[in-house]
Protein backbone atom coordinates (compact mmCIF):
# COMPACT_ATOMS: atom_id res chain seq x y z
CA UNK A 1 0.00 0.00 0.00
CA UNK A 2 1.14 3.62 -1.14
CA UNK A 3 1.77 6.83 0.78
CA UNK A 4 0.03 10.29 0.07
CA UNK A 5 2.17 13.20 -0.11
CA UNK A 6 0.19 16.46 -1.21
CA UNK A 7 2.61 18.83 0.22
CA UNK A 8 0.46 20.28 3.00
CA UNK A 9 -0.98 16.73 3.66
CA UNK A 10 0.54 13.27 4.35
CA UNK A 11 -1.14 10.13 4.65
CA UNK A 12 1.61 7.18 5.95
CA UNK A 13 0.24 3.33 5.99
CA UNK A 14 1.84 1.00 8.43
CA UNK A 15 0.96 -2.60 8.13
CA UNK A 16 0.66 -4.34 11.18
CA UNK A 17 -0.18 -8.08 11.45
CA UNK A 18 -3.87 -7.95 10.71
CA UNK A 19 -3.87 -4.53 11.11
CA UNK A 20 -3.70 -1.21 8.92
CA UNK A 21 -3.19 1.62 10.43
CA UNK A 22 -3.45 5.16 8.33
CA UNK A 23 -1.67 8.39 9.62
CA UNK A 24 -2.57 11.65 8.78
CA UNK A 25 0.02 14.14 9.11
CA UNK A 26 0.23 18.11 8.56
CA UNK A 27 -2.87 19.91 7.09
CA UNK A 28 -5.39 19.32 4.39
CA UNK A 29 -6.21 22.31 2.73
CA UNK A 30 -6.22 21.99 -0.44
CA UNK A 31 -9.48 23.48 -2.63
CA UNK A 32 -10.24 20.10 -3.43
CA UNK A 33 -9.02 17.58 -1.54
CA UNK A 34 -11.39 15.02 -3.06
CA UNK A 35 -9.42 14.62 -6.18
CA UNK A 36 -6.46 13.41 -4.34
CA UNK A 37 -8.15 11.44 -1.52
CA UNK A 38 -10.97 9.80 -3.78
CA UNK A 39 -8.66 7.92 -5.93
CA UNK A 40 -6.00 6.82 -2.97
CA UNK A 41 -9.05 5.82 -0.52
CA UNK A 42 -10.42 3.37 -3.61
CA UNK A 43 -6.89 1.87 -3.49
CA UNK A 44 -6.35 1.38 -0.21
CA UNK A 45 -9.52 -0.34 0.33
CA UNK A 46 -8.91 -2.92 -2.79
CA UNK A 47 -5.94 -3.59 -0.96
CA UNK A 48 -7.07 -4.45 2.93
CA UNK A 49 -7.51 -8.32 2.24
CA UNK A 50 -10.07 -8.26 5.29
CA UNK A 51 -7.55 -6.55 7.28
CA UNK A 52 -8.35 -4.01 10.13
CA UNK A 53 -8.52 -0.62 9.67
CA UNK A 54 -7.20 1.92 11.61
CA UNK A 55 -7.20 6.00 10.58
CA UNK A 56 -5.28 8.17 12.74
CA UNK A 57 -5.90 11.52 12.97
CA UNK A 58 -4.30 12.44 16.46
CA UNK A 59 -1.48 14.18 14.76
CA UNK A 60 -3.43 16.14 12.06
CA UNK A 61 -3.16 19.56 12.32
CA UNK A 62 -6.04 21.41 10.65
CA UNK A 63 -8.52 20.20 8.02
CA UNK A 64 -10.79 22.38 5.81
CA UNK A 65 -14.48 21.57 5.54
CA UNK A 66 -13.97 20.62 1.85
CA UNK A 67 -12.27 17.71 3.70
CA UNK A 68 -15.48 16.72 5.01
CA UNK A 69 -16.80 15.38 1.81
CA UNK A 70 -13.62 12.93 1.13
CA UNK A 71 -14.01 11.46 4.88
CA UNK A 72 -17.98 10.98 4.45
CA UNK A 73 -17.13 8.96 0.94
CA UNK A 74 -14.90 6.80 2.65
CA UNK A 75 -16.89 6.22 5.50
CA UNK A 76 -19.32 4.76 2.37
CA UNK A 77 -16.42 2.77 1.29
CA UNK A 78 -15.15 1.01 4.43
CA UNK A 79 -19.13 0.05 5.07
CA UNK A 80 -19.88 -1.41 1.27
CA UNK A 81 -16.85 -3.33 1.86
CA UNK A 82 -17.20 -4.72 5.31
CA UNK A 83 -14.41 -2.69 6.74
CA UNK A 84 -13.70 -2.92 10.72
CA UNK A 85 -12.26 0.83 10.89
CA UNK A 86 -11.72 2.45 14.24
CA UNK A 87 -10.88 6.09 14.01
CA UNK A 88 -8.99 8.10 16.58
CA UNK A 89 -8.72 11.39 17.17
CA UNK A 90 -7.13 14.18 19.60
CA UNK A 91 -9.32 14.60 22.20
CA UNK A 92 -7.40 17.46 23.16
CA UNK A 93 -7.68 19.43 20.68
CA UNK A 94 -10.37 21.59 20.48
CA UNK A 95 -11.05 21.87 16.45
CA UNK A 96 -10.78 17.80 16.30
CA UNK A 97 -13.48 17.39 19.71
CA UNK A 98 -15.79 19.37 17.39
CA UNK A 99 -15.33 18.07 14.12
CA UNK A 100 -15.11 13.91 15.47
CA UNK A 101 -17.81 15.01 17.73
CA UNK A 102 -20.12 15.53 14.64
CA UNK A 103 -18.82 13.15 12.29
CA UNK A 104 -19.44 10.62 15.21
CA UNK A 105 -22.78 11.37 14.56
CA UNK A 106 -22.85 9.32 11.04
CA UNK A 107 -20.37 6.87 12.10
CA UNK A 108 -22.95 5.77 14.49
CA UNK A 109 -25.34 4.71 11.77
CA UNK A 110 -22.78 2.86 10.35
CA UNK A 111 -21.85 -0.95 11.87
CA UNK A 112 -18.11 -0.77 10.60
CA UNK A 113 -16.89 2.40 11.74
CA UNK A 114 -16.02 3.56 15.04
CA UNK A 115 -14.58 6.79 16.08
CA UNK A 116 -12.91 7.16 19.52
CA UNK A 117 -10.94 10.31 21.29
CA UNK A 118 -7.46 9.57 22.73
CA UNK A 119 -5.94 11.93 25.31
CA UNK B 1 -15.12 65.37 -16.88
CA UNK B 2 -15.61 61.84 -18.53
CA UNK B 3 -11.55 61.18 -19.28
CA UNK B 4 -11.45 62.56 -15.16
CA UNK B 5 -14.03 59.85 -14.19
CA UNK B 6 -12.25 57.26 -16.32
CA UNK B 7 -8.86 57.77 -15.02
CA UNK B 8 -10.33 58.11 -11.45
CA UNK B 9 -11.85 54.63 -11.93
CA UNK B 10 -8.73 53.02 -13.45
CA UNK B 11 -6.23 54.25 -10.80
CA UNK B 12 -8.03 51.14 -8.72
CA UNK B 13 -7.14 48.54 -11.17
CA UNK B 14 -3.81 47.30 -11.51
CA UNK B 15 -2.64 46.24 -14.57
CA UNK B 16 -3.32 48.12 -17.51
CA UNK B 17 -1.61 46.65 -20.41
CA UNK B 18 -2.84 45.28 -23.92
CA UNK B 19 -4.66 42.36 -24.39
CA UNK B 20 -4.50 40.58 -27.64
CA UNK B 21 -7.21 38.00 -27.66
CA UNK B 22 -7.18 35.74 -30.75
CA UNK B 23 -11.03 34.17 -31.20
CA UNK B 24 -10.12 32.54 -34.34
CA UNK B 25 -7.28 32.18 -36.54
CA UNK B 26 -6.48 35.53 -38.06
CA UNK B 27 -9.00 37.45 -36.25
CA UNK B 28 -7.15 39.50 -33.65
CA UNK B 29 -8.86 41.89 -31.42
CA UNK B 30 -6.62 44.21 -29.43
CA UNK B 31 -7.81 45.70 -26.17
CA UNK B 32 -6.00 49.62 -25.94
CA UNK B 33 -4.27 50.54 -23.37
CA UNK B 34 -6.24 52.75 -20.86
CA UNK B 35 -9.31 50.28 -20.45
CA UNK B 36 -9.86 48.63 -17.05
CA UNK B 37 -7.90 45.15 -17.16
CA UNK B 38 -6.87 43.23 -14.27
CA UNK B 39 -5.01 40.08 -13.91
CA UNK B 40 -4.70 37.15 -11.81
CA UNK B 41 -3.69 33.50 -11.96
CA UNK B 42 -7.19 32.81 -12.48
CA UNK B 43 -8.05 34.72 -15.18
CA UNK B 44 -8.31 38.58 -16.92
CA UNK B 45 -11.32 40.95 -16.37
CA UNK B 46 -11.31 43.21 -19.63
CA UNK B 47 -13.10 46.05 -20.74
CA UNK B 48 -14.05 45.60 -24.55
CA UNK B 49 -16.35 46.98 -26.87
CA UNK B 50 -18.00 44.08 -28.66
CA UNK B 51 -19.72 40.71 -26.66
CA UNK B 52 -18.02 37.49 -26.90
CA UNK B 53 -19.81 34.39 -26.72
CA UNK B 54 -19.66 32.69 -23.53
CA UNK B 55 -17.86 29.27 -23.01
CA UNK B 56 -15.89 30.02 -26.02
CA UNK B 57 -12.34 29.24 -25.71
CA UNK B 58 -9.90 31.61 -26.86
CA UNK B 59 -6.03 32.14 -27.02
CA UNK B 60 -4.76 35.21 -25.07
CA UNK B 61 -1.47 36.92 -24.92
CA UNK B 62 -0.40 39.93 -22.48
CA UNK B 63 2.78 40.99 -21.10
CA UNK B 64 3.29 39.58 -17.39
CA UNK B 65 2.87 42.70 -14.81
CA UNK B 66 5.78 43.93 -13.78
CA UNK B 67 8.05 42.00 -16.09
CA UNK B 68 8.90 42.01 -19.60
CA UNK B 69 7.74 38.39 -20.22
CA UNK B 70 4.89 37.66 -22.16
CA UNK B 71 2.26 35.00 -21.41
CA UNK B 72 0.57 33.14 -23.86
CA UNK B 73 -2.30 30.79 -23.06
CA UNK B 74 -5.78 29.39 -24.16
CA UNK B 75 -8.21 30.54 -21.69
CA UNK B 76 -12.11 30.18 -21.95
CA UNK B 77 -14.72 32.87 -21.53
CA UNK B 78 -16.59 33.04 -18.51
CA UNK B 79 -18.82 36.05 -18.55
CA UNK B 80 -19.96 38.72 -20.40
CA UNK B 81 -22.13 41.86 -19.43
CA UNK B 82 -23.16 45.20 -20.28
CA UNK B 83 -20.52 47.59 -18.58
CA UNK B 84 -22.81 49.86 -15.92
CA UNK B 85 -21.92 53.20 -18.62
CA UNK B 86 -23.45 50.42 -21.19
CA UNK B 87 -20.71 51.75 -23.59
CA UNK B 88 -18.36 48.57 -23.49
CA UNK B 89 -18.72 44.94 -22.04
CA UNK B 90 -17.03 43.54 -19.38
CA UNK B 91 -15.33 40.01 -20.13
CA UNK B 92 -14.44 37.95 -17.74
CA UNK B 93 -11.47 35.23 -19.23
CA UNK B 94 -10.47 32.15 -17.60
CA UNK B 95 -7.12 30.81 -18.08
CA UNK B 96 -7.00 26.88 -19.11
CA UNK B 97 -4.18 24.40 -18.64
CA UNK B 98 -1.59 27.09 -17.19
CA UNK B 99 1.68 25.36 -15.93
CA UNK B 100 2.50 25.98 -12.17
CA UNK B 101 5.37 27.87 -12.99
CA UNK B 102 2.74 30.17 -14.91
CA UNK B 103 0.37 29.87 -11.66
CA UNK B 104 3.28 31.19 -9.25
CA UNK B 105 4.27 33.84 -12.01
CA UNK B 106 0.68 35.27 -12.20
CA UNK B 107 -0.19 34.66 -8.39
CA UNK B 108 0.07 38.15 -6.73
CA UNK B 109 -1.13 40.53 -4.13
CA UNK B 110 -2.65 43.76 -4.99
CA UNK B 111 -2.77 45.54 -1.74
CA UNK B 112 -1.18 44.00 1.59
CA UNK B 113 -1.26 46.22 4.60
CA UNK B 114 -0.98 45.10 8.73
CA UNK B 115 -1.49 47.47 11.20
CA UNK B 116 -0.46 46.09 13.94
CA UNK B 117 -0.64 48.65 16.32
CA UNK B 118 -4.65 48.34 15.75
CA UNK B 119 -4.58 44.88 16.20
CA UNK B 120 -5.86 44.56 12.35
CA UNK B 121 -5.30 42.87 9.09
CA UNK B 122 -6.02 44.36 6.28
CA UNK B 123 -5.63 42.25 2.99
CA UNK B 124 -7.31 43.14 -0.59
CA UNK B 125 -6.26 39.52 -2.73
CA UNK B 126 -6.52 38.41 -5.57
CA UNK B 127 -8.32 35.04 -5.67
CA UNK B 128 -6.04 32.33 -5.67
CA UNK B 129 -5.97 29.40 -3.56
CA UNK B 130 -2.22 30.07 -2.32
CA UNK B 131 -3.41 33.42 -0.98
CA UNK B 132 -5.74 30.78 1.65
CA UNK B 133 -2.93 29.83 3.11
CA UNK B 134 -1.35 32.96 4.29
CA UNK B 135 -3.83 34.01 6.21
CA UNK B 136 -3.44 31.82 9.46
CA UNK B 137 0.17 33.06 9.35
CA UNK B 138 -1.11 36.61 9.59
CA UNK B 139 -3.22 35.80 12.09
CA UNK B 140 -0.23 34.81 14.48
CA UNK B 141 1.58 38.47 14.29
CA UNK B 142 -1.50 40.32 15.17
CA UNK B 143 -2.80 38.20 18.43
CA UNK B 144 0.55 36.87 19.73
CA UNK B 145 -0.89 36.37 22.87
CA UNK B 146 -4.16 35.14 22.41
CA UNK B 147 -5.85 31.95 23.50
CA UNK B 148 -4.73 28.38 21.25
CA UNK B 149 -8.35 28.28 21.26
CA UNK B 150 -9.05 31.47 20.02
CA UNK B 151 -5.95 31.22 17.81
CA UNK B 152 -7.46 28.07 16.41
CA UNK B 153 -11.69 29.58 15.91
CA UNK B 154 -10.06 32.72 14.35
CA UNK B 155 -8.13 30.67 12.04
CA UNK B 156 -10.51 28.01 10.74
CA UNK B 157 -13.05 31.06 10.46
CA UNK B 158 -11.13 33.02 8.29
CA UNK B 159 -10.15 30.13 6.34
CA UNK B 160 -13.63 29.01 5.55
CA UNK B 161 -14.85 32.80 5.10
CA UNK B 162 -11.54 33.11 2.53
CA UNK B 163 -12.23 30.08 0.65
CA UNK B 164 -15.69 30.50 0.37
CA UNK B 165 -14.59 34.17 -1.32
CA UNK B 166 -12.33 32.45 -3.21
CA UNK B 167 -14.43 29.82 -4.48
CA UNK B 168 -17.87 31.51 -5.24
CA UNK B 169 -16.70 35.37 -6.26
CA UNK B 170 -16.94 36.83 -9.21
CA UNK B 171 -15.25 40.09 -10.14
CA UNK B 172 -17.53 43.13 -10.05
CA UNK B 173 -17.05 46.96 -10.85
CA UNK B 174 -15.26 48.01 -7.53
CA UNK B 175 -13.60 45.16 -6.17
CA UNK B 176 -11.99 42.73 -8.69
CA UNK B 177 -10.65 40.53 -5.91
CA UNK B 178 -11.45 39.62 -2.13
CA UNK B 179 -11.29 41.89 0.80
CA UNK B 180 -10.30 40.30 4.42
CA UNK B 181 -10.68 42.33 7.37
CA UNK B 182 -9.87 40.76 11.06
CA UNK B 183 -10.18 43.67 13.81
CA UNK B 184 -9.94 43.24 17.93
CA UNK B 185 -12.60 45.23 19.84
CA UNK B 186 -12.97 45.44 23.69
CA UNK B 187 -15.13 41.73 23.57
CA UNK B 188 -14.88 40.61 20.35
CA UNK B 189 -13.18 39.89 17.48
CA UNK B 190 -14.52 40.35 13.72
CA UNK B 191 -13.40 38.99 10.67
CA UNK B 192 -15.30 40.53 7.66
CA UNK B 193 -14.76 39.12 3.77
CA UNK B 194 -16.05 40.86 0.75
CA UNK B 195 -16.06 39.52 -2.63
CA UNK B 196 -18.04 40.50 -5.45
CA UNK B 197 -20.70 37.76 -6.26
CA UNK B 198 -23.60 38.62 -9.10
CA UNK B 199 -24.84 34.44 -9.21
CA UNK B 200 -28.55 34.44 -7.90
CA UNK B 201 -27.78 30.92 -6.65
CA UNK B 202 -24.47 31.41 -4.67
CA UNK B 203 -26.12 34.62 -2.53
CA UNK B 204 -29.24 33.01 -2.22
CA UNK B 205 -27.15 30.04 -0.87
CA UNK B 206 -25.37 32.34 1.96
CA UNK B 207 -28.23 34.43 2.55
CA UNK B 208 -30.00 30.81 3.22
CA UNK B 209 -27.57 29.48 4.85
CA UNK B 210 -26.99 32.26 7.40
CA UNK B 211 -30.44 33.13 8.01
CA UNK B 212 -30.62 29.29 9.30
CA UNK B 213 -28.04 29.48 11.42
CA UNK B 214 -29.36 32.99 12.91
CA UNK B 215 -32.94 31.22 13.84
CA UNK B 216 -31.26 27.93 14.75
CA UNK B 217 -31.77 26.50 18.22
CA UNK B 218 -29.05 24.02 18.03
CA UNK B 219 -26.13 24.86 15.90
CA UNK B 220 -24.88 21.00 16.07
CA UNK B 221 -27.87 19.84 14.70
CA UNK B 222 -27.42 22.15 12.17
CA UNK B 223 -23.96 20.82 10.88
CA UNK B 224 -24.77 17.33 11.65
CA UNK B 225 -27.98 17.44 9.87
CA UNK B 226 -26.02 18.92 6.13
CA UNK B 227 -23.00 15.62 7.01
CA UNK B 228 -26.22 13.58 6.70
CA UNK B 229 -27.09 15.42 3.97
CA UNK B 230 -23.77 15.24 2.15
CA UNK B 231 -23.56 11.14 3.29
CA UNK B 232 -26.89 10.77 1.20
CA UNK B 233 -25.87 12.17 -1.73
CA UNK B 234 -24.98 10.20 -4.30
CA UNK B 235 -22.97 12.73 -6.73
CA UNK B 236 -19.79 14.08 -5.47
CA UNK B 237 -21.13 18.50 -4.73
CA UNK B 238 -19.54 21.26 -2.75
CA UNK B 239 -19.75 20.52 1.14
CA UNK B 240 -21.65 23.91 1.60
CA UNK B 241 -20.34 22.88 5.16
CA UNK B 242 -18.13 25.96 5.84
CA UNK B 243 -20.60 28.56 7.33
CA UNK B 244 -22.35 25.79 9.38
CA UNK B 245 -19.03 24.88 10.86
CA UNK B 246 -17.86 28.51 11.58
CA UNK B 247 -21.33 28.94 13.29
CA UNK B 248 -21.08 25.22 15.58
CA UNK B 249 -17.37 24.59 15.85
CA UNK B 250 -15.96 28.62 15.97
CA UNK B 251 -19.33 29.56 17.64
CA UNK B 252 -19.53 32.62 15.57
CA UNK B 253 -22.89 35.06 15.14
CA UNK B 254 -22.94 35.03 11.06
CA UNK B 255 -24.32 38.03 9.57
CA UNK B 256 -23.83 39.85 5.51
CA UNK B 257 -24.36 42.41 3.64
CA UNK B 258 -24.99 42.55 -0.16
CA UNK B 259 -24.88 46.09 -1.78
CA UNK B 260 -24.33 46.73 -5.75
CA UNK B 261 -22.81 43.43 -6.74
CA UNK B 262 -20.31 43.03 -2.96
CA UNK B 263 -21.13 40.38 -0.48
CA UNK B 264 -19.55 41.32 2.88
CA UNK B 265 -19.90 37.92 5.38
CA UNK B 266 -19.07 39.45 8.76
CA UNK B 267 -18.43 36.47 11.70
CA UNK B 268 -18.15 37.47 15.46
CA UNK B 269 -16.45 35.87 17.98
CA UNK B 270 -17.02 36.76 21.75
CA UNK B 271 -13.89 37.09 23.15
Amino acid sequence: MRDLDSGDLQINIEEKNEKVVMKWLGKSRDRDPGLLLYPYFNDVINEMNNKELIIDFIKLEYMNSSTVPPILKLFKLLEEHNITTQILYDSQSGWQCASFKALSTIADTLKNVNIDGVS
Amino acid sequence: MEDIKERRRYKRVKGDFNVRIKIEEDDYLKINQGKSINVSAGGILVQYDKPIELGKIINVRFLRPNSFEFFEGNARIVRCELSSDNNDYLIGIEFIGLSNGDLKKLDFFLISTSDMGNKKIKVSIEPTWNIVLNINDRIDEVLPDAEDTVVDSLRMVSTELVENAVKFGEPVVGLTGIKYELSVEDNKIIVKVDNGLITKESLMQVKKRIDKIASADDRFKLYTGRLSELMKETTLSESRLGLYRIAYEGKCDLSYIYKDNILSVMAEIQL
